[in-house]
């Protein structure tokens, strides 16, 4: 199977994104995901551009940009709200069963 | 000591009109400290209008400003209480008004390097009881006792 790439963004790449990055990969690889998957943190501005090329956009920040993949809004992680279903929406979309 | 906190830079119960004005209150402390150049108000406040940083907690609003690490010369926080409350949008929404009384204001250098102590302060976000205690303290004494109280005073 091939790895499923995902990329994390917030507004500035280096505060929110980071938290939420920990969270989600302690998740992914807690249900058995480990090594399937890769993470790139990046800038909002530069979904536009990278997104192409991912699976799965996750966004601590409002969507308003373009992105070329699926995205889920998950500021939830950040303050640990509605975790599960934030991480249930990312596992289908990724396919991870 | 070395840790996120060491440049001391804390305003307690201030008063401001706006959100533009607590901004700049507490980015000139930071900047007048060293740890932010002189762009860093004007990164801080484009940061703010294009993707919001507040956060909705269980009894209180607070913010998170920060911006990129470009403004930045070394990584600290600086805190920042309000008597009156000023208007923020919520992280993760375009629109949605929130009444922020404590603003957490991030100069981060780098990625990664701060995740431990952001992981620990988003807990201290959904500890009630540690952030009225934030709310009430009026002295930089005190405030540094709660940082280590909270366990952010992480080295740096």
């Amino acid at each position: 199977m091939a790895i499923k790439k995902i990329l994390l963004c917030c507004g500035t790449g280096v505060a929110t994104s980071t938290v939420a990055n920990r969270k989600l990969c302690e998740e992914l690889d807690r249900r058995g995901f480990k090594g399937q998957y890769m993470v790139s943190q990046c800038k909002a501005v530069e979904v536009p551009s990278k997104s192409p090329n991912f699976d799965i956009c996750v966004s601590t920040i409002a969507n308003s940009y373009k992105c070329e993949c699926p995205m889920v809004i998950a500021t939830g992680l950040i303050l640990n709200r509605g975790t599960q279903e934030i991480f249930d929406k990312i596992c289908e979309i990724l396919e991870f069963k | 000591m070395s840790d996120m906190f060491d440049a001391k830079i804390a305003l307690f119960h201030q008063h401001a009109a706006s959100k533009e004005e607590a901004l700049k209150l507490l980015a000139d402390e930071v900047i007048k400290s060293g740890v932010a150049k002189d762009t860093f108000y004007d990164g801080i406040i484009t940061r703010e209008k294009n993707f919001a940083t507040g956060l909705s907690l269980n009894n209180m609003c607070v913010a998170i400003p920060h911006t990129d690490p470009e403004h930045v010369n070394r990584t600290q926080v600086a805190f920042m209480s309000l008597d009156e409350p000023v208007d923020f949008i919520e992280m993760g929404t375009d629109d949605k008004v929130i009444p922020v009384t404590m603003m957490f204001m991030l100069a981060l250098k780098e990625a990664h390097q701060q995740l431990d102590m952001l992981m620990k302060l988003m807990d201290v976000f959904q500890n009630d009881e540690l952030m009225e205690k934030f709310k009430a303290v009026d002295n930089y004494e005190d405030y540094y006792k709660l940082i280590e109280e909270a366990q952010l005073n992480i080295e740096g």
